[in-house]
């Protein structure tokens, strides 16, 4: 996947789009981007990053540290921030679809299925 | 794809949902009563912005694939739609509670129960309906039962108005004597505020995303906001008609939605009060899920879960306990003895000041090329764009100052 | 934020005197008095339940016991009261003439 040549057009173009995988499920958003910075070449994305810490970090870093912490605590199987390598990036259009595992990704979401919507009646 | 009477189906229940409920009625009834026919314009005044405001969202939804919450986030960034949704699941905390009131009020006129009791039955049944239920048979489903509010206009009509003076009022106000000033433009702030619900997008655009529109859609878009919009006005004329002529000429002020129940009886006798207890009921159940749904729509779509009322709540966890959470939440006010017509009264209030916030987006999206190509907003399409946010920034300063003066009942 | 300054001065202005509490008081008991006789009214012809005349009634002390002292405001509770017993007993003579009472003192 070919890269946008101006770090200004990475992020109107990447920054807060959603995430899909090959079958459409959503993923999250895109919270943030990892940029390299190349002396004499355009800039690059490395990574794309999603989850609560990312999020959190945009608004201030008192409030990243806020969200790790709460995370710690809970303990939670999910992670606050995931990083998608840019190669596992296939498409970029109203939508950015990668080609990931998407597990890690929908851990809350799984783990709220089977532990608590799932045991509602009618659920299924 | 949707048949053009399925889409204005959805225009309908959008409007009966979000248009005719538990805020609308009050106001409408308080106006009529209090001012007779003097306030018609600011029910036109709003219908008016509604109508673009609404062909809006869908023609975003269907030109860009996006729903509001999903391009506000994208144009914007997080950080800038952060604080309109926090503002937004708030205020729709409160109105979503005042709509479930309505509809224990509505049971208790039908029954003699007190209010309180009918609570926690209501809440399940709203949010058994949500989980069952796919969004066509919830449009289609509050779309029937809502056109149960023609009542009010055929009432109306009944009780013989005199249409000159009606006319009059609904093209320009009609000032009341000067100690009744505040009264007079609180109740006009109210109506507005009232009228012009946020909630009513996102529903909106939500729907016509889940529904798949396209391009294609855009004329029955149009179609479905003016006819779906309209009947919503003038269900709500119809209430203020209604209320001009019974309470008006008796020196009867609205505080109390008792007081609002015996609006059907002269047109319908005996059949007043079913009627209107019914429909105050049905009415505020469809706000209700119009609200529940548009909350957890613009929770899901700025964090980027899966969304969707078509498939199964297991299928949709977070969305699906988003909604479920805010519905048992809202009621607690009602269970702690809060008088819903106070309720209503004050998160409209709070809906009037949220308002500048919520729309200025509109203005900025529907004239990004990115997002909706070549079918930008014309230039009378963004003049009402401007003139709503300006006039909602003068609600959102003027109403607190006016309830302050002694407007507010 | 000057020009928000000036439209609400210009407001605050525009919306000249406000009423007295006396006239405020004396209007909210009117207006239930006039409510109450509807209600009684309609009942006594059969077109509402015992219940609702019940709500109303309550509503009607609610309000009146909250927002009004004086002397006009205990004979519209005084007459709520009764109407309600009235209805209780199935009485519509009664209602009938209780429901004429609070229709002449709202006038």
């Amino acid at each position: 996947m070919t890269q946008p040549s101006h770090a200004r057009h990475l992020v109107a173009d990447i920054l807060d789009k959603q995430i899909v995988d090959a079958k459409k499920v959503k993923l999250g958003k895109v919270d943030g981007l990892v940029i390299v910075l190349r002396e004499g070449k355009p800039p690059r994305v490395a990574f794309i990053e999603c989850g609560a810490a990312v999020v959190a970090r945009r608004l201030g870093r008192w409030c990243e540290r806020f969200v790790l912490a709460l995370n710690r605590r809970l303990g939670v199987r999910a992670k606050p921030r995931y990083r998608i390598p840019w190669s596992k990036v296939t498409k970029v259009d109203i939508e950015v679809t990668v080609d990931v595992d998407e597990h890690p990704l929908l851990a809350w979401e799984e783990w709220l299925r089977d532990h608590v919507v799932g045991r509602l009646p009618f659920a299924k | 794809m949707k048949s053009g009477f399925l889409q204005i189906a959805l225009g309908i229940i959008t409007s009966i949902g979000g248009f005719l409920e538990v805020g609308s009625i009050a106001t409408s009834a308080q106006a009529g009563a209090s001012f007779r026919y003097g306030l018609i314009w600011s029910l036109v005044l709003g219908t008016v912005c509604l109508i673009f405001l609404i062909e809006m969202s869908g023609r975003l939804a269907a030109v860009s694939k996006h729903t509001i919450a999903d391009a506000v986030r994208e144009r914007f960034g997080f950080n800038f739609a952060l604080w309109p949704r926090l503002a937004e699941l708030i205020v729709n905390f409160l109105v979503l509670g005042a709509e479930i009131g309505g509809v224990c009020l509505g049971l208790k006129v039908l029954t003699g129960i007190e209010a309180r009791w009918w609570a926690v039955p209501v809440a399940l049944v709203l949010w058994f309906a949500l989980w069952v239920g796919t969004l066509d048979v919830i449009e289609n489903g509050t779309s029937i039962l809502g056109l149960l509010t023609i009542v009010f206009v055929v009432a109306a009509v009944k009780m013989h108005p005199d249409w000159l003076p009606l006319l009059r009022g609904s093209a320009a106000p009609v000032l009341p004597p000067r100690d009744q000033s505040a009264h007079y433009w609180f109740t006009a702030v109210s109506i507005l505020g009232a009228t012009i619900s946020p909630f009513m997008f996102y529903f909106y655009s939500s729907g016509a995303v889940e529904d798949g529109w396209n391009e294609k859609n855009l004329p029955a878009n149009r179609v479905t906001a003016v006819v779906g919009m309209s009947f919503g006005a003038l269900m709500s004329i119809g209430v203020l008609v209604a209320a001009a002529q019974l309470f008006n000429p008796r020196g009867i002020d609205i505080s109390r939605y008792e007081q609002i129940a015996l609006i059907l009886t002269p047109a319908l006798h005996k059949w007043g009060w079913p009627v209107f207890g019914g429909a105050l009921a049905v009415c505020c159940f469809g706000a209700a899920v119009e609200i529940s749904l548009a909350s957890a729509y613009a929770i899901a779509q700025t964090l980027g879960w899966n969304w969707g009322e078509d498939e199964k709540p297991a299928e949709r966890a977070r969305f699906s306990l988003t909604y479920t959470i805010l519905i048992f939440l809202s009621i607690v006010p009602i269970l702690l003895g809060v008088d819903p017509l106070k309720q209503t009264i004050f998160s409209m209030a709070l809906t009037a000041i949220v308002l500048p916030l919520a729309i200025l987006p509109f203005l900025l999206l529907l004239n990004d090329e990115e997002f909706v190509g070549s079918h930008r907003n014309g230039p009378i399409g963004n003049t009402v764009v401007v003139f709503t946010i300006f006039m909602a920034s003068i609600i959102a300063l003027v109403a607190v100052p006016l309830e302050i003066l002694g407007g507010g009942s | 934020m000057r020009f928000a300054a000036v439209l609400i001065a210009l407001l605050l202005a525009a919306c000249g005197t406000k009423q007295t509490p006396d006239q405020r008081e004396k209007k909210t008991v009117q207006s239930w008095e006039a409510s109450l006789a509807l209600a009684g009214d309609a009942w006594t012809r059969g077109e509402l339940p015992k219940h609702f005349v019940r709500n109303a009634a309550d509503a009607a002390v609610e309000e009146l016991s909250k927002n009004a002292k004086g002397h006009e405001a205990a004979r519209a509770i005084a007459l709520a009261h009764q109407l309600e017993e009235a209805v209780e007993r199935d009485d519509r003579a009664a209602a009938g003439r209780i429901a004429i009472d609070l229709e002449e003192a709202s006038r």
